[in-house]
């Protein structure tokens, strides 16, 4: 299995084993590719595992007394197993995590600059510029305090945090949790708009199967731990096992 | 270790049986007396010391211990005692009382020492009156001493070192004949504790004797600034000031009168005669500034500080050699050895105390005013005499004789 | 008189300020409620000793030696002891410090013995007349030395990209390690800084009376200070020990120098109980 991290592939997941302290296993053998500029949904149940996966990826498990047991994860072929959190964000994993976690006594252009903090300052500087683009609502409220703001706006501010530090693939974890569904609508149609001004590849981690399942091109459904099923959006959307659990009849969240 | 010789040679008695212990023992009684329940064996004396090596005030008593420590060392070079070495047995009370009484304690029973030392601490002194007189252990020269531990007088305790109303009455009274004065204006700057408050009272007596104005002035131990204390004596305009504290005191009462321009010289307690005080101060705030002592530095007498001198080098304390606090140890380490020779060939607790009890004059060779008990007197040193510090020639500078300030004292 | 108290309270108070400011870059960044600060300072008084005495330094030579020594101090003091213990009980992070304290005074009672020492850096001595007011020349130095490295620290707390980084630490830890902050020198940095900081208050009280290891009990009017102006708060801090200088002086000149305990304390409990995130401290939103 030596070499398999081909130049594509911006994040390689390999035969991930993780567990938390005195608990059983969290994730078997659990595998994925996102490929350059691809979005990937990542579909699953509460508590199938789809927040361990991500702690995993950026290196957070320790912090929250879990393991990675074995396995492996790369970003554009760099290994990235057992490296600190915010060195992983530096190797090019941009995370919008679930809770939106803005840093509330600072404005929202200092959100930003943090964000920007690991990039070179003429980049920091133009990314920031472009999510000011993307969102002309954080444009407006620069000099605001960003604990201040609603929940849709918060949201953006994690996003545009995220996206300036240009990173090489987006980590987006539950996005449309305590968010009017307009809005979430909203800031989903501005993810296709961000892969097609930076080519950012975007891990979606979602509840909401429709709405994921709507933008992303590939996903990845996740039970008790293991990737149960893989395949195309549409694939995924057409099977019966999805539409029962995830779709539903009315098609809606959860 | 004390205690394991102690233990050992219990045994070997016991293994030699009872006949043959009497024998020994009344064949060696007159060559080789022991009797380890006083701490007193055959070729060493253990005796007790108690100080502040390392807590809140071991800045003075460090200094006290160290002397005691080093006399000792010099008497045991020599020979020690009637053949005996002495053994001091340092225990570090940190200014803590119950500390003190623990150590007490221990010398009593657990590693008996014939006497202790030190205990500069005159709250616990007075706690440990009734203990003391129960236990018998003799406190022989103290760093302070507690007017409760030696009024009525004790067998078992004996002062060492100058005592608050004389230093106050010798003070005031220097002061006010040095400059010519009818009626004194004194300011006392004074720790707000029991001692401050205790010398505040002498302080007032000496003044109003006099038929001065006397103003007592408190501050705290833990003081960053002495404006408050210094505006009031600003306004009170007084004719010289005394200082009762710790080093910080001074330093910051004097710094703040040369700030505010205030001329009028000052004089502190015994313990606050130190080179660490005058380095602090500096010529400018340093030249007004004076202490009574009974104890003299090395530089202000260098014909009766020779032995003192070649101590204090020799033992690696030159730089504490002007300290007034290590002169004070070195004179007690002396006494104490003398004492025990005089307590005969055979010391025991019992002797000693009686031999002190009914009379007993130490020789210090100069280093102190007289040190005397008597049957009725038990405090040990009266006089004193005022000394400063001259910059010029970095030695302390006395202003006389002891016996010249006997007059002031009542 | 009051022109006076006033005078000399402020000066005082700026020197308790920049302890107090010390404290709270230490608390804001790593939570830690650092009670070694005021042994801190009179580790600053010693470092001063070392240069100047010891190691016979000019005063710019010494300054430099006591800001590099210090903050050296204060990353070890991270390393060894604060880091390791990251995300442990509140308690243990106060025995910590406790600790730390207790070893610190040892340490140097080891090294220089347990007698205070003499530090004269060749600051400007005597005084000066300003209306009405007297004002010693090393009073003023110090208060201006102290709103010197107060503005400084403001400065960088606001305006550099370091100082963005620890008040986003400040504001979330797992928002910072997301976003890529090297949290562990970010506290470092913090830790490094709070000990510079009582450093220099320090040195110069040190300067006012001498170098002993009973300056800890000063130093630790940064506690108070920091609780009355805001656990949370920056400038708070800073005014916090303002408040102390002028209500030590206050008292300690118009009734007695115990008084000045139940002038600063007393405002404290108030504090704790109808405004517990203090004068200048925002009121945690949200979590907790």
């Amino acid at each position: 299995m030596s070499g398999v991290a081909s130049a594509e592939a911006v994040l390689e997941v390999q035969g991930v084993f993780a567990a938390y302290a005195a608990k059983a296993t969290a994730l078997s053998d659990v595998s994925l590719t996102i490929p350059a500029g691809g979005m990937v949904a990542l579909l699953g149940s509460n508590g199938a595992g789809k927040t361990t996966l991500i702690k995993a990826i950026s290196g957070l498990l320790p912090l929250h007394h879990g393991t990675l047991v074995s396995g492996s994860v790369r970003i554009a072929g760099t290994n990235i197993t057992g490296l600190r959190a915010d060195r992983i964000v530096r190797l090019g994993l941009g995370q919008v995590p679930e809770g939106r976690l803005v840093f509330k006594h600072l404005t929202v252009e200092e959100n930003l600059q943090v964000g920007a903090a690991v990039v070179p300052r003429a980049v920091g500087r133009e990314r920031i510029a472009a999510v000011y683009d993307l969102f002309p609502r954080l444009a407006e409220r620069r000099r605001q305090q960003a604990g201040l703001m609603s929940g849709g706006e918060q949201q953006m501010l994690a996003l545009g945090r995220a996206l300036a530090s240009a990173p090489r693939i987006l980590l987006i974890d539950e996005l449309s949790l305590g968010l009017a569904p307009i809005i979430v609508k909203a800031i989903y149609a501005q993810l296709r708009a961000v892969r097609a001004a930076f080519g950012t590849a975007m891990l979606v981690v979602e509840q909401n199967a429709k709405l994921a399942l709507e933008i992303c091109d590939t996903a990845y459904v996740l039970e008790r731990g293991v990737i149960v099923m893989s395949g195309s959006a549409a694939e995924v959307a057409a099977s019966d096992r999805i539409r029962e659990s995830y779709l539903g009849s009315s098609g809606g969240a959860l | 270790m004390p205690t394991i010789r102690h233990a050992s040679r219990w045994k070997a008695l016991l293994l030699s049986g009872a006949v043959l212990c009497l024998a020994f023992n009344a064949s060696a009684r007159a060559a080789n007396f022991e009797s380890p329940q006083d701490g007193v064996y055959a070729d060493h004396i253990d005796w007790g010391m108690t100080a502040d090596m390392s807590g809140p005030s071991s800045g003075a008593q460090n200094p006290w211990g160290q002397g005691f420590q080093d006399a000792v060392k010099v008497v045991n070079e020599k020979g020690g005692v009637g053949g005996r070495k002495i053994n001091v047995l340092v225990e570090d009370t940190r200014y803590d009382a119950t500390a003190e009484r623990v150590a007490y304690e221990k010398f009593v029973s657990q590693t008996p020492a014939l006497g202790t030392s030190g205990m500069g601490n005159s709250s616990a002194q007075t706690a440990m009156v009734p203990l003391i007189k129960r236990s018998k252990l003799p406190v022989v020269g103290t760093y302070t001493t507690a007017k409760a531990a030696v009024e009525p007088p004790t067998p078992y305790f004996y002062g060492g070192f100058c005592g608050f109303k004389e230093m106050a009455q010798t003070g005031v009274g220097f002061f006010t004949d040095h400059l010519a004065l009818k009626q004194p204006t004194v300011a006392l700057v004074h720790l707000d504790v029991a001692s401050g408050k205790e010398y505040a009272g002498y302080m007032e007596a000496a003044v109003t004797a006099r038929g001065g104005t006397f103003k007592a002035i408190p501050i705290k131990v833990v003081a960053a600034d002495a404006t408050p204390q210094v505006l009031d004596i600003l306004a009170m305009k007084p004719d010289f000031v005394a200082i009762h504290g710790v080093t910080t005191t001074s330093i910051l009462v004097m710094k703040a009168m040369l700030q505010y321009g205030i001329n009028a010289p000052a004089f502190a307690i015994s313990y606050l005669g130190t080179p660490t005080v005058y380095d602090g101060l500096g010529p400018d705030a340093g030249k007004n500034y004076y202490f009574v002592s009974c104890f003299s530095p090395a530089s202000s007498d260098l014909k009766v500080s020779v032995a003192l001198s070649a101590a204090a080098d020799k033992f690696g304390h030159s730089a504490l050699k002007d300290d007034v606090n290590y002169v004070a140890g070195y004179v007690i380490g002396n006494m104490v050895a003398d004492a025990i020779g005089k307590a005969g060939a055979e010391p025991t607790r019992e002797k000693l105390s009686a031999m002190l009890n009914t009379g007993y004059v130490a020789n210090t060779g100069g280093l102190s005013s007289e040190l005397k008990y008597t049957p009725t007197d038990h405090f040990g040193l009266t006089a004193l005499k005022p000394l400063s510090f001259d910059y010029a020639t970095k030695s302390f500078k006395s202003y006389g004789e002891y016996a010249d300030f006997g007059k002031y004292l009542q | 008189m009051l022109m006076q108290f006033l005078a000399s309270g402020f000066m005082l108070g700026s020197v308790y300020g920049l302890v107090a400011l010390g404290f709270a870059a230490i608390y804001k960044a790593t939570r830690v409620f650092n009670f070694a600060q005021g042994m801190l300072m009179a580790t600053g008084a010693y470092l001063a000793v070392t240069g100047s005495v010891v190691l016979g330094l000019p005063l710019v030579g010494t300054i430099a030696f006591v800001v590099v020594a210090a903050g050296t101090l204060g990353v070890v003091i991270q390393w060894l002891l604060i880091r390791p213990l990251a995300g442990r009980p509140l308690l243990a992070m106060v025995m910590i410090t406790i600790a730390l304290s207790i070893i610190l005074r040892a340490l140097i009672v080891i090294i220089f013995g347990g007698g205070a020492q003499t530090l004269r850096l060749g600051l400007p001595e005597g005084s000066f007349v300003l209306g009405s007011v007297r004002i010693s020349a090393i009073h003023a130095t110090a208060a201006g030395v102290s709103w010197l490295c107060m503005a400084l620290f403001m400065v960088f707390f606001r305006f550099s990209k370091a100082g963005l980084l620890m008040r986003a630490t400040a504001d979330s830890h797992e928002a910072a390690v997301l976003s890529g902050v090297n949290v562990n020198r970010i506290n470092a940095t913090a830790w490094a800084l709070g000990t510079i900081l009582a450093a220099i208050g320090g040195v110069f009280l040190g300067q006012l009376q001498v170098a002993s290891v009973e300056l800890e009990n000063i130093g630790l009017l940064a506690l108070p200070a920091v609780v009355i102006g805001g656990l949370q708060s920056i400038p708070g801090a800073i005014i916090g020990g303002l408040l102390v200088g002028l209500i030590e002086q206050l008292s300690s000149g118009y009734i007695s120098p115990k008084a000045r305990d139940i002038f600063v304390y007393v405002p404290l409990l108030i504090i704790l109980l109808v405004r517990p995130w203090g004068l200048f401290g925002e009121r945690e939103l949200g979590r907790v």
